[in-house]
């Protein structure tokens, strides 16, 4: 391996054994590795994986065995193994809809390592009192979606991916070779601000949590949020339901489980408080933070939002110009205007700075991308391009175009192959991007399948503040 | 590499065939060449309403002899209009290509004069398009009603190419001025029949009050000009949430909008079904034919079935049973009717797939381009009923028939019935529930095509009503004279 001399290294035993271990090295040397070396460690580590967990995890098992596959052989064998968006929220929605958590336990029970089936969740009423279940008796942390018309998708991470997600996210800020930012100094003094909710269990939340566990002992004062409640699961579900049911034309249809109009009160006065919790966030970020170099992370259009209520208090360039910035990419359905991004960095008060893709079924969610705007994964992650129409795999070399799907070797407790929704280019690592880094990288022109074939009714995680006011506004009209 | 089509515009009997624009077809399918519609915008609209009396100066029995004119070159095998949008369509439609053919071989029976005569009757009455009808009613009013023409435009679905020519043919029969926006899975049908009509009579009033237009349906720089109360009084359109909802935004006083929405079918199996095996064979087979009619493309196809199986042990059994015996006769349905499927939706796909590995709760027989039953072990459709379609039934398993009727809602349209018995005893909760026809099991898509379609009338509300009131003075007084010894207290 192409190390400099005196920093530490892991060998390709080592990291064959331990996959989720990528994040130990530094992005230089990580994106330094040959791709032979490379495709040597993730064909190991892939076929170790599959390994551990075709007996552990029953949704890999089923899968496997309808697909007629024993082993990992080569890559080609994995890319039917990839499950898509749909099987994360494969359960009925009445099960949300009649609280029904003991089955939605045993449905989670197929898609994790861990076994549930000693658990016992009947007495559970309310989705977010079953991920509070969930978080107190077991090492499972599950990470949700925003919901399709109602239905989130669960992701069953667990403790023991924790310490990875920490980690991969100070990466994040990391340059290579001599980029100007590949000395990463000091990230455990930096103050945390993030636009959003503080709790709940979508994945910036649980990112903040694993952070703070990792970097600062768990001392949670480290971070200040926008908002530092929660992103209530059944508030979002019901938002995605409502948005549903007004689409079909059912909206006397919809059922509200009595636990969730019994914190109506809760929440409304919640609501009522936004616009002062709001104002005393500036003022709190301006004079306690201001000039400071901090992390700041949010989605584009919740930093731009950020940006507008700024400028309208008069106040720019808040923080220090070498302050690190994680903002994932997309306008996530919202029309924003071209110059949302100088306004966002002058808000912040960095000359500019560059945007993060990835998703949240990853371990680490979101991979920087390089100067000449190429996304380039961790050495953790697998990439697969496959047909949109056929489901055919396309080469493993070139350039390939099509839906991209994904094993993240850093899993250890469930099956990480992922097929997204979304349509890349993705060049695979035949040869190294002109910005030095090896391994396979996605190109910035990516689309999202769904709004490809007109309408997308996806909530995004951008959309899930609104979906989740619009559903407070619901909440508060249902008499009970 | 496939040809590249031209989709012609056609504005009242003149053919402009200018490639200007380049558009590709739904599904990476084909790809055709039309003209700017940008440019015609002037023309596209009936300028002067009073044209349509030229309309007038026709009798009904004229309008047949040119429908049984059209009918006559409507032959498949003779209309190389209709030849070329068959294979353009094979590139851009849903249908596979045995049920085209099917389709445009039939596609002629529309513009036969007996149909198109009951057609015009039982919708909306010879007289009323004919002339004046006439009565006397209480107040001492000779009232007169007719049934007129207006301007128009179809914004029509591609699902079937029988859209375009059933969408001209009403045309015909109401003395009306179409403009028929066609969609991007079926782009060429309309063109093709008015291009046989421009062969057949150029300078004929009928052909002469037909348009037809492709453009990309919400490009703002021609609604926005031609959906003006100036240029249209009825606005027909077919189509999906997002489409209906864009065009709606049009409406203003002087527009009518007469919305033919999306809707989704389901089906009511009876106990009676389950109770022999020659019952539950008789059923099954229907059933396949409701769920794969024209490979599962229409509103009206099947998409969820309710079976009063029970759903017991014992209960769900049978369902399953059920289940393979519809799986059975949905592959045995001729070509003609039903095939393997092109391309499957890859959505749909991953649904099954995903209850396949992960769902105790549904079985699923088949799968692939072939169909699939889905059959639900609780009473419970699976939550993506939305979007079965490539011959994907769900069963779904009741005791009684509360479930099934407690789930219509406004987006009901057909519901198949079983057996015919039934069908009176709950056809009216089904329809307080929003569902709007009952039909018997294996005739869902045998449409009548003459009467209400989606709990409206669509033909009368294409029409515009005139009323005409006389007095006669010796009978009725004028108001002057009779209210003059009122007095007020």
């Amino acid at each position: 391996m192409n190390m400099r001399p005196g920093e530490p290294t892991l060998s390709t035993q080592e990291l064959i054994d331990a996959p989720e271990r990528f994040v130990d090295l530094t992005i230089t040397q990580m994106h330094s590795i040959p791709n032979d070396t490379l495709q040597e460690i993730q064909l190991g580590a892939l076929r170790n994986h599959f390994r551990s967990m075709v007996e552990s995890v029953p949704v890999l098992s089923r899968l496997a065995e309808d697909q007629g596959i024993n082993d990992i052989r080569d890559f080609g064998d994995a890319g039917p193994l990839l499950l898509a968006h749909s099987v994360y929220k494969s359960y009925p929605l009445s099960v949300l809809e009649d609280g029904r958590f003991d089955q939605l336990t045993r449905w989670l029970d197929k898609l994790t390592a861990h076994d549930l089936s000693g658990l016992d969740a009947s007495q559970v009423q309310s989705i977010d009192e079953w991920i509070d279940f969930l978080d107190a008796n077991t090492p499972i942390r599950v990470k949700h979606s925003s919901g399709t018309t109602g239905k989130l998708s669960f992701v069953p991470r667990s403790l023991s991916e924790m310490d990875t997600v920490a980690k991969g996210f100070m990466r994040y800020f990391q340059g290579f070779g001599d980029e100007p930012d590949t000395q990463l100094d000091g990230f455990k003094t930096l103050p945390i601000v993030h636009a959003g909710y503080r709790r709940g269990a979508m994945g910036q939340a649980r990112l903040l949590d694993a952070i703070v566990a990792y970097f600062h002992n768990g001392d949670d004062s480290w971070v200040t949020t926008s908002n530092p409640g929660r992103l209530s699961a059944d508030v979002l579900s019901i938002g995605g339901r409502l948005q549903g049911a007004e689409q079909r034309g059912e909206h006397g249809k919809l059922k509200i489980a009595p636990s969730l109009l019994a914190r109506r009160d809760a929440f409304i006065r919640e609501q009522a408080a936004s616009a002062d919790r709001t104002r005393a966030f500036f003022n709190d970020i301006s004079t306690r933070l201001r000039g400071q170099r901090i992390v700041i992370s949010g989605t584009v259009p919740q930093m731009f939002d950020l940006a507008e209520e700024a400028r309208r208090n008069g106040m720019t360039r808040i923080f220090a110009s070498d302050t690190l910035v994680h903002i994932a990419g997309g306008s996530k359905g919202r029309a924003l205007p071209d110059d949302c991004h100088k306004r966002i960095a002058e808000f912040i008060g960095v000359p500019s700075y560059r945007l993060g893709y990835g998703m949240t079924e990853m371990v680490n969610a979101t991979h920087r991308a390089c100067p000449l705007g190429q996304y380039h994964f961790r050495p953790n992650i697998v990439p697969f391009v496959i047909d949109h129409e056929t489901g055919e795999q396309r080469p493993r070399t070139g350039t390939q175009r099509g839906r991209f799907g994904f094993v993240d070797l850093a899993i250890k407790t469930h099956w990480g192959g992922f097929l997204t929704g979304d349509e890349v280019m993705l060049t695979y690592g035949d040869e190294p991007c002109a910005c030095g880094r090896s391994g396979a990288r996605v190109h910035p022109n990516i689309r999202r399948y769904s709004e490809q074939e007109g309408g997308d009714d996806k909530i995004t995680c951008a959309g899930a503040p609104d979906a989740h006011d619009r559903a407070l506004d619901f909440i508060a009209q249902v008499t009970e | 590499m496939a040809a590249l089509y031209n989709v012609p515009l056609i504005i009242r009997g003149r053919i402009v065939a200018d490639p200007d624009v380049e558009f590709g077809g739904r599904g990476g399918g084909a790809r055709f060449t039309a003209p700017d519609v940008k440019k015609y915008l002037s023309d596209l609209p009936l300028a002067a309403p009073s044209s349509l009396a030229e309309l007038y100066k026709l009798s009904f029995d004229d309008i047949l002899e040119y429908m049984n004119e059209l009918y006559q070159r409507m032959v498949f095998g003779q209309n190389r209009h209709l030849q070329e949008a068959f294979e353009l369509a094979r590139g851009t439609s849903g249908l596979t290509e045995p049920l085209l053919r099917r389709t445009y071989q039939l596609m002629r029976d529309c513009f036969e004069p007996g149909f198109v005569r009951e057609f015009a009757d039982s919708s909306i009455g010879l007289p009323y398009l004919e002339g004046w009808v006439s009565k006397r009613m209480r107040n001492g009013a000779k009232v007169s009603v007719r049934a007129l023409g207006a301007r128009a435009v179809h914004v029509v679905a591609g699902n079937s190419p029988l859209v375009s020519s059933m969408t001209i043919m009403r045309n015909a029969v109401l003395r009306s001025d179409a403009i028929i926006k066609t969609p991007s899975n079926d782009p060429l049908t309309a063109a093709a029949c008015a291009r046989t009509m421009i062969e057949m009579a150029p300078d004929h009033p009928i052909t002469r009050h037909l348009s037809v237009a492709y453009w990309k349906g919400g490009d703002a720089a021609i609604e926005d000009a031609l959906y003006q109360p100036r240029n249209v009084e009825k606005i027909i359109a077919w189509g999906g949430f997002a489409s209906i909802t864009h065009i709606a935004k049009y409406i203003q006083p002087g527009i009518d909008l007469i919305t033919l929405d999306p809707k989704l079918s389901s089906t009511i199996i009876g106990r009676a079904a389950f109770e022999s095996e020659a019952a539950m064979e008789d059923a099954a087979r229907r059933m396949a034919i409701d769920i794969g009619s024209n490979n599962q493309e229409a509103c009206l196809n099947a998409r969820v079935v309710y079976i009063e199986t029970g759903t017991d042990k014992a209960g769900l059994a049978r369902a399953n049973t059920f289940g393979q015996k519809v799986y059975d006769a949905l592959q045995a349905l001729p070509p003609a009717l039903s095939t393997p499927v092109n391309r499957v939706d890859p959505q749909l796909a991953e649904e099954i797939q995903a209850l396949r590995v992960m769902s105790d709760q549904h079985r699923i027989i088949g799968g692939g381009n072939k169909g699939a039953i889905v059959v639900s072990q609780t009473s419970e459709p699976v939550d993506f009923a939305r979007i079965l379609t490539n011959r994907v039934g769900n069963l779904v398993p009741v005791d009684d028939l509360e479930i099934p009727i407690n789930s219509v809602t406004a987006y009901t349209q057909t519901i198949g019935i079983y057996p015919d018995s039934l069908k009176a005893q709950i056809r009216d909760r089904l329809a307080f529930h929003g569902a709007q026809r009952f039909v018997s099991l294996g005739y869902a898509a045998r449409l009548s095509f003459a009467g209400p379609h989606d709990g409206i009338e669509p033909l009368r509300r294409m029409c515009k009503w005139i009323i005409e009131e006389e007095y006669d003075e010796a009978e009725v007084p004028l108001a002057s004279k009779s209210y003059a010894d009122f007095e007020f207290a």
